[in-house]
């Protein structure tokens, strides 16, 4: 083995974690469009508590996903659910991301009825706030 | 022009609220909907809010540390009134739980601030109120950081344009020494009274700045339609007092006899009472009155307090159901207001059209009224046959009384002075037989017969002897034969 060798490996390490960052960003995100979108309305405790449920009724589970109590908060949690798929197979993290989304929104069904979640999952905008509509307010 | 500002009046969607309210909910006001755990309060908020909101006038509800948001959510959108379009562009929730966890007064005023600048309401909810109080530090203190809220917050809200509410468990005692009734501009409070295992909700309107509104408590139901407030009012008669009828129309009974006492029948829109003790054949009378009605065409209405078991063997009512001629109404509930009551009756006349009803018996219906109306009984009848009036429907309504002491009474409570009619059954004994005999008491605006008759009951009904009695002193229920005229 030459020196050059011993170069390339920490490299691609880094390449090849840049790329799980990369990709557990883009799954993170429609995570965090839901968050904004929820908390405001049912509170960090009932985002909290759905999350929670949701990761601990994945099928089969993932012991790679932490699932911890003490996280109290969405940002806590998103930020642990992105490192852990950071950490995991892009394809695994992929998979898991899907389910555990579906899971959720299913969850949150389940409780306020599948018509209301579509409504209130649907007036997140494309960038994640809240359509603003001030302006037609009051003629 | 007088200059004075004009109040602007939301009708709550609420039926019957507006009406205490004076016309309705005075804009821009801050009103504090108040009561017990279970009463109302959440519900009545959203049916508010549903019914005013709109994409030009949004509704903005916060909820804080009382009813978890998922399940207000879950349960409010059971209520018919509960529109999932408006989610969104007209309505929007928001949580405080967090804001108010986390900080002072001050913090949970500004997220509010924030968040009404950036939805523009013109409706705000403030849902659980109390919990916002019960963050408050303990002593003066406490008192002046919550005093200096809720003005902010009146002040802010009456300058944003907004028509506040805030949402609260209190009792009476609770507001009286509360700042927030100081500041608010009208508070609702709802209760739920239990007496005898029954509980009626009431609704009052403690105060209500600006506007004349109707005191007193006033009965309110949950259906699922959400609440419906019934006010403590009669409607009108309409054209009352502004025509003579020439001629009475009148129906016939389903009893030739007694039409014959009555001169035609019992005028149409009339309400005729039928007194006599148990067995003497109001129940029998009631059922010839729907038939007699069904032969013409007409639809009935019967609603029956007696047990269910005595009318099985009723073949000629029976009868009249399975044809879809009458419609029978029980109530199952022992609990039963008369609002409820009003309620059954007058969706079964507008559904049917019918132009009949039958009330057997007001002797049994205290036993299904909830306290508080079967202890005002003749109240309550008097609603009931106001309601029958209103309508224009003639109605017969039995009633039985101790038959222990053959008198001149003829009806419990002094129900027969609600009447417009009173038929009195009677027993005597005469000649080793118990006998039955039956009198027109009154008919208002008309004549009618005096007479005293005798009766049958046979498979074809109740059977009028066509002559007036010879014996006299029947009232008495021992009477004697009467000698004849010289």
């Amino acid at each position: 083995m030459d020196k050059d060798e011993n170069r390339a490996q920490p490299v691609a390490a880094d390449r090849m974690s840049d790329a799980r960052r990369g990709h557990a960003e883009a799954l993170i995100r429609p995570w965090s469009r839901l968050g904004r979108q929820l908390v405001p309305l049912i509170g960090e405790g009932g985002f909290v508590a759905l999350f929670t449920r949701s990761a601990r009724l994945l099928a089969p589970p993932r012991a790679w996903l932490s699932v911890d109590l003490a996280r109290r908060t969405s940002t806590l949690l998103l930020t642990a659910l992105e490192h852990d798929l950071a950490a995991a197979d892009p394809a695994d993290a992929a998979a898991t991301h899907e389910e555990l989304m579906g899971i959720f929104v299913r969850q949150l069904g389940a409780l306020i009825g599948p018509a209301l979640t579509t409504r209130l999952l649907t007036e997140t905008g494309a960038d994640g706030t809240p359509q603003k509509n001030q302006e037609e307010h009051k003629q | 022009m007088s200059g004075k500002v004009t109040l602007e009046k939301l009708c709550t969607g609420v039926p019957g609220l507006d009406v205490l309210l004076g016309g309705g909910l005075t804009e821009f006001s801050f009103t504090l909907i108040a009561g017990a755990p279970g009463s109302g309060k959440t519900t009545l908020a959203h049916q508010i809010m549903f019914s005013l909101a709109s994409q030009q006038r949004r509704a903005l509800f916060f909820t804080v540390l009382g009813e978890p948001p998922l399940k207000m959510l879950r349960y409010q959108q059971q209520f018919s009134f509960f529109d999932m379009d408006k989610i969104g562009p007209a309505i929007r929730y928001v949580n405080l739980a967090d804001d108010l966890r986390a900080g002072d007064f001050s913090g949970v005023l500004e997220r509010i601030m924030r968040e009404v600048e950036d939805f523009a309401p013109s409706l705000v909810f403030v849902d659980s109120f109390r919990s916002v109080v019960q963050t408050a530090r303990s002593g003066n203190e406490g008192l002046w950081d919550l005093q200096h809220f809720i003005q902010e917050l009146g002040s802010r809200m009456a300058t944003w344009q907004a028509t506040t509410f805030l949402i609260g468990e209190y009792s009476q005692a609770d507001v009286e020494a509360n700042p927030i009734i100081t500041v608010a501009d009208g508070m609702i409070a709802l209760s739920h009274n239990l007496d005898e295992d029954s509980v009626v909700r009431k609704i009052r309107i403690v105060k209500m700045r600006g506007q004349a509104h109707m005191a007193g408590a006033h009965t309110l139901r949950i259906t699922d339609d959400g609440i419906r407030v019934y006010p403590r009012l009669l409607t009108p008669l309409r054209e009352v007092y502004q025509t003579v009828a020439a001629d009475l129309h009148r129906v016939p009974t389903g009893v030739p006899g007694l039409d014959d006492l009555l001169h035609g029948g019992l005028p149409l829109g009339h309400t005729m009472l039928v007194s006599g003790p148990t067995g003497i054949g109001k129940t029998i009378l009631g059922t010839r009155f729907l038939q007699a009605g069904a032969a013409q065409g007409e639809k009935g209405v019967a609603v029956f307090f007696e047990k269910h078991t005595a009318r099985l063997h009723n073949a000629a009512l029976v009868k009249l159901v399975q044809d879809g001629q009458v419609t029978v109404l029980e109530s199952l509930s022992l609990s039963l207001t008369v609002e409820e009551l009003l309620d059954q009756l007058t969706e079964a006349i507008e559904r049917t059209g019918a132009t009949r009803v039958v009330i057997d018996s007001l002797s049994e219906i205290g036993l299904y009224l909830a306290p508080e109306f079967r202890y005002d009984l003749r109240l309550s009848v008097f609603r009931t046959l106001s309601l029958l009036a209103r309508r224009g429907v003639t109605a017969l309504v039995t009633v039985g009384y101790d038959d222990n002491a053959p008198n001149w009474r003829f009806s419990i409570d002094n129900l027969c002075f609600l009447a417009d009619a009173v038929l009195s059954m009677r027993f005597a004994e005469v000649e080793g037989h118990v006998c039955k005999f039956l009198t027109v008491i009154k008919v208002r605006g008309t004549s009618h017969s005096n007479e005293l008759r005798e009766y049958r009951i046979t498979d074809d009904g109740i059977e009028v002897s066509p002559h007036v009695t010879n014996l006299d002193a029947l009232m008495s229920g021992y009477p004697t034969r009467r000698e004849p005229h010289k």
